[in-house]
């Protein structure tokens, strides 16, 4: 199955890519910004566990860790595995600064972050409410 | 996140990944329950290949069928639907924080 729901994120950053590496890829620096608490170990088939800002304890496994560009983890809800997804943070050097590539997908366990992706078009959320598209 | 009970979404997605099946399941939300033939007289698709649709569909929890008399009426019920849009909209959202953070992270440096 290869279709799943999609959010994707860009930031740009006046940070080098260096040191938004180092918050990438340091678990204990994700409780700098991705979650209020951390304990993960990010290294290639490294766990752990996060707590989220509303107070969601999330179980993480480290899939893939890029030096100096990505870094990808499944996490999901500890009273929710259904809720399963994968976050792909990519690091991309600017000219000034840095750039945040975010992707998290909930996928199935065979399709990851590749195939078919679906995606929250937010033109009808006023109305009857939201459609979804694939990409 | 979302509290209450949660069916895997992914059979969800594979099912609205046919546009007809989506057109369909619109149909439904719009104009209310109707039967496969009627369905059939508005789509280029023949009366059985409707009702391969809305099996899925059903299979999806995304429609219930109903019979009345000899014939069976198609409803939607697009809770489903509602789930997986409150994942992505749970998930924008926390992302969206957690990318302020981060730039206002960036600037104190």
């Amino acid at each position: 199955m290869d279709n799943d729901a999609t959010v994707t994120r860009e930031l740009d950053l006046p940070i080098g890519a260096e040191e938004l590496w180092h918050l990438v890829a340091d678990g204990e620096r994700w409780a700098d910004w991705m979650v209020e608490t951390s304990e993960v170990d990010v290294v290639d088939g490294g766990r752990g566990t996060v707590v989220d800002d509303d107070g969601t304890t999330r179980a993480v496994r480290v899939e893939r860790v890029d030096p100096g560009r990505e870094v990808r983890f499944t996490w999901w809800p500890a009273d929710g595995p259904d809720l399963c997804s994968t976050v792909s943070l990519v690091v991309v050097p600017q000219v000034h600064g840095s750039r945040l590539r975010i992707t998290e997908v909930k996928a199935s366990a065979r399709s990851a972050i590749s195939g078919r992706r679906w995606e929250l078009r937010a033109i009808a959320l006023s109305a009857r409410g939201a459609t979804l598209v694939s990409v | 996140m979302n509290s209450g009970p949660v069916e895997p979404l992914d059979q969800l997605f594979a099912v609205l990944a046919d546009p007809t099946r989506r057109t369909l399941l619109q149909q439904l939300v719009h104009g209310g329950p109707t039967t496969a033939t009627r369905l059939a007289e508005h789509y280029p698709v023949s009366r059985q290949a409707v009702v391969k649709h809305l099996q899925a569909l059903a299979e999806a929890d995304l429609v219930v069928a109903e019979r009345a008399g000899r014939e069976m009426y198609y409803r939607a019920t697009p809770e489903r639907l509602a789930d997986a849009v409150v994942w992505l909209l749970d998930t924008s959202a926390q992302w969206d924080r957690r990318l302020e953070r981060l730039r206002q992270r960036a600037l104190r440096h």
